[in-house]
């Protein structure tokens, strides 16, 4: 009807299928990470990426400290990965820079 | 996969950057709220955004050549009618020269009733054929075809609403296609559950009662994010559809 066609990294009606949530991968950036946490990263880490609400998703290091909300896109992105977070699917994000305040990331499946 | 290339993601992070702060008032009682959470205004202006980033980012097909194919067209379609039984209908119309003032009701009656192949070579009938002949045939017997007031958005979609069978959300679908107007909106279950979860909808109002009132409210929002309504509606009905299930979750979790 009144739609465009986008991107698509859809699950269909924002269900999930395990081979799906396996291969999602893509960009991702926490563009206020907290400072104090922020300073004791580096590039190449990995931060675990769960569920911030039931819409968004975050950045957390090993020792459980949060970094910051993950910003991703495009979004249809963000909303699969939550629905194979629901699914019980596991996410992480590898630091591939941290520069200018803000950290760049690459999600892809644990 | 398909990832953006490293400069519209660039971009659409400086831009996100220069959102107003979440408790920043984007309208009266509406936060801009935060742009990683899907739904917020904030994050229906990162989704404008990212569209109009797009070479080509506009795509509003009209499907007739006139402005009366195009009525016809519509009228054939939605109500849960397969869009390929709808053109189908449409095409034999037209072959037959049948959208025109004055259609006489046998020939409407006998094209529409007459089985149609589709394109895999399947037989069907078009279902409610005689309901929709009458409604194309109140339609191509107007007495005012030829003043179809197409130079205006608004005074097109109330001429439409003259046409049994066409109510707001389709007459608002003709003239936005039609016109590019961005004066009517298209609304219906996704919108209304973007307008609650982001706050320009405050509860579950019956979109067939309160039509007007729910299109300013819409309208409103997109004002405020400075964006095109239609655009956004395209944007806004896409993505509802795509996470329906996680949309309705997110509902529960506001209320």
């Amino acid at each position: 009807m009144s739609g465009n066609d986008n991107n698509d990294f859809s699950t269909g009606s924002g269900g999930s299928s395990q081979q799906d949530c396996r291969t999602l991968s893509g960009q991702g950036t926490i563009m206020s990470p907290v400072p104090a946490v922020l300073a004791t990263l580096s590039v190449g880490e990995y931060l675990d990426i769960t569920l911030r609400t039931v819409t968004s998703l975050q950045g957390v290091t090993a020792s459980g400290q949060v970094v910051g909300g993950v910003f991703v896109n495009p979004s249809s992105l963000q909303s699969a990965i939550i629905a194979c977070i629901n699914d019980g699917n596991e996410y992480q994000g590898r630091i591939t820079s941290l520069v200018g305040g803000s950290c760049e990331l690459i999600i892809t499946a644990k | 996969m398909k990832t953006m290339n490293e400069n519209s993601w660039q971009l659409l992070c400086n831009a996100a950057r220069q959102l107003p702060g979440e408790d920043h008032e984007l309208m009266p009682g509406v936060k801009w709220g935060d742009y990683a959470e899907l739904y917020t205004p904030a994050f229906w202006k990162i989704q404008y955004i990212s569209h109009m980033q797009r070479a080509e980012p506009r795509q509003f097909y009209k499907l007739g050549n006139t402005i009366l194919e195009e009525i016809v067209v519509c009228l054939l379609g939605g109500f849960g009618m397969p869009s390929e039984v709808g053109l189908a209908a449409f095409d034999r119309l037209k072959k037959r020269n049948l959208i025109v003032s004055g259609v006489s009701w046998d020939q409407l009656y006998k094209a529409m009733s007459q089985p149609f192949e589709l394109s895999d070579g399947k037989k069907v009938t078009y279902r409610f054929y005689n309901q929709r002949t009458k409604y194309l045939y109140k339609l191509l017997n107007k007495p005012d075809l030829e003043a179809i007031p197409v130079h205006s958005d608004l005074e097109l979609r109330n001429w439409l609403l003259t046409i049994d069978g066409i109510g707001l959300k389709t007459a608002s679908w003709i003239t936005r296609n039609w016109l590019d107007s961005d004066r009517v909106a298209i609304l219906d279950i996704h919108i209304l559950r973007a307008g609650l979860l982001a706050g320009f909808y405050e509860k579950e109002y019956d979109l067939n009662k309160y039509y007007l009132k729910l299109e300013q409210q819409y309208l409103s929002f997109c004002d405020a994010l400075e964006v095109s309504s239609g655009i956004m509606d395209a944007i806004i009905w896409e993505f509802m559809k795509k996470t329906n299930r996680l949309a309705i979750s997110a509902l529960k979790h506001t209320n």
